[in-house]
């Protein structure tokens, strides 16, 4: 609704450097567009600074959307992530089925497939209801390397489609309705064909060797004394 | 047998019906002479992951932060099997399990490879290892129950495709019970793989 406050809550380590960021902003920037309030909030520089974190759960509890915008990391949320939700959850347990605020989500992934993201919007659902939160649903994309930390609009024609999804969303966030599915897939369309960002992906890493120094070292088995012990 | 357990119970004292699950699997390595770690994650300091990736590309598997995670990093390199311990949380992982899982991407190569028709990481130690995982839930929770299940599916793809069994304690379920399905688990027949 016009005037509503929103929370973006970007949960990776890497902050405005993230592809969570350039994500989460872009949908922000649209919400604000829709009339929104808004307000951006990074979850790690909390983690070690109690007033920050006080100041983080006081802005959940404060706005009408909360977004949060996350990597995924084995299949999951990251660790501090969860933390934070289960201290919300705890600190809400009377609100349970009141739902007054929503809450929407954009999970992205490296590999290039979206859809090693499902059990995230999934977690992210069921948190919802256990905190009371309406779910307004998780957008979700794989190939997220592909993004790094570019400004969205800037990332040029590859993202065309998370574009417009991000855009639509805002449109139905902003209205407070649920993100209709054909959105949700809209924004979750590969980027390029998933040969090419396999390839691009793979020279990368080996690129990123070489700027290192551990080129011939990347197989390595550090670990691999422990098998006979 | 080399076993590594993460035992992802929250702090002592905040969820018995963890701490009882952690003593079945701790009775019954034990009963199996099985050469197991358990690591009690609460615990133990482990930093959260910071999305670097300089254990792939900088000191290829080795992570950057010195922390209590290399021993465990060096005991999932050596295992055979792996048994993973925490409350289903959101029909997935508790934080003090799961702040250990991100920081095991190490024992992955950074390389794509394709598994099943999806991408996915190759192993950086490839031996036939088998996960079991055991969530618990303070009551019946069938929705939480079916996520969880289906989060360590995924999981087990993503870690190699390995054989996985999963196991959910919900209610107040008891000593002698828990020990009873934990030896009906093929994970503890010693079945060759
Ligand atoms: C610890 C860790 C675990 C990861 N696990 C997965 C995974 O299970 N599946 C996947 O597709 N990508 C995985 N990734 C890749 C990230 O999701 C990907 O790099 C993402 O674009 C990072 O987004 P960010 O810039 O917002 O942090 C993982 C990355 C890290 C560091």
């Amino acid at each position: 609704m016009k005037g509503d406050k929103v929370l973006l809550l970007v949960g990776s380590p890497r902050g405005m450097a993230s592809t969570s960021n350039s994500l989460g902003e872009h949908l922000l920037l649209k919400l604000e567009e829709n009339g929104m309030a808004i307000k951006k909030l990074l979850l790690y520089p909390a983690l070690a600074d109690e007033k920050k974190m006080a100041e983080l759960l006081a802005a959940i509890e404060a706005c009408h959307l909360l977004v949060i915008a996350f990597p995924l990391y084995v299949d999951h949320l990251p660790a501090p992530l969860i933390d934070l939700l289960r201290q919300v959850a705890e600190r809400r347990p009377a609100r349970q089925g009141e739902a007054r605020q929503s809450l929407a989500a954009i999970v992205n992934c490296g590999f290039p497939e979206t859809r090693h993201c499902r059990p995230a919007g999934e977690i992210m659902r069921l948190f919802a209801v256990q905190a009371g939160f309406r779910f307004l649903g998780c957008l979700a994309l794989g190939m997220g390397g592909a993004i790094g930390n570019r400004p969205l609009a800037k990332a040029g024609f590859i993202v065309r489609h998370q574009l417009k999804g991000l855009g639509q969303a805002a449109g139905f966030l902003a209205a407070g309705k649920e993100i209709p599915v054909a959105v949700i897939e809209l924004a979750g369309k590969p980027m390029m064909p998933r040969w090419f960002y396999n390839w691009v992906a793979d020279r990368g890493w080996k690129s990123a060797a070489k700027k290192h120094g551990s080129s011939g070292r990347l197989l390595d088995a550090p670990y691999a004394g422990e098998q006979q012990s | 047998m080399k076993a590594v357990f993460f035992k992802g119970s929250p702090p002592a004292g905040r969820d018995p019906l963890s701490n009882r699950a952690a003593a079945a699997v701790m009775a019954k390595a034990k009963a199996l002479d099985w050469e197991m770690k358990a690591f009690p994650l609460a615990a133990m300091d482990i930093q959260p992951c910071r999305g670097c990736f300089s254990c792939w590309v900088k000191s290829p598997g080795r992570c950057i932060i010195h922390d209590d995670e290399e021993q465990i990093l060096a005991a999932t390199a050596a295992s055979d099997r792996v048994i993973w311990l925490t409350p289903v949380t959101f029909g997935g992982y508790a934080p003090e399990l799961k702040k250990a899982l991100d920081r095991i991407i190490p024992i992955l190569l950074p390389f794509f490879t394709r598994v099943r028709g999806e991408t996915h990481h190759p192993l950086r130690y490839p031996r036939p290892r088998r996960l079991l995982a055991i969530g618990t839930l303070r009551q019946d929770d069938a929705e939480s129950e079916g996520a969880f299940r289906r989060l360590v599916g995924r999981n087990a793809l993503n870690m190699g495709d390995v054989e996985v069994d999963t196991l959910v304690f919900s209610g107040d379920v008891a000593l002698a019970e828990m020990e009873k399905q934990l030896a009906d688990e093929p994970f503890f027949r010693g079945v060759a793989l």
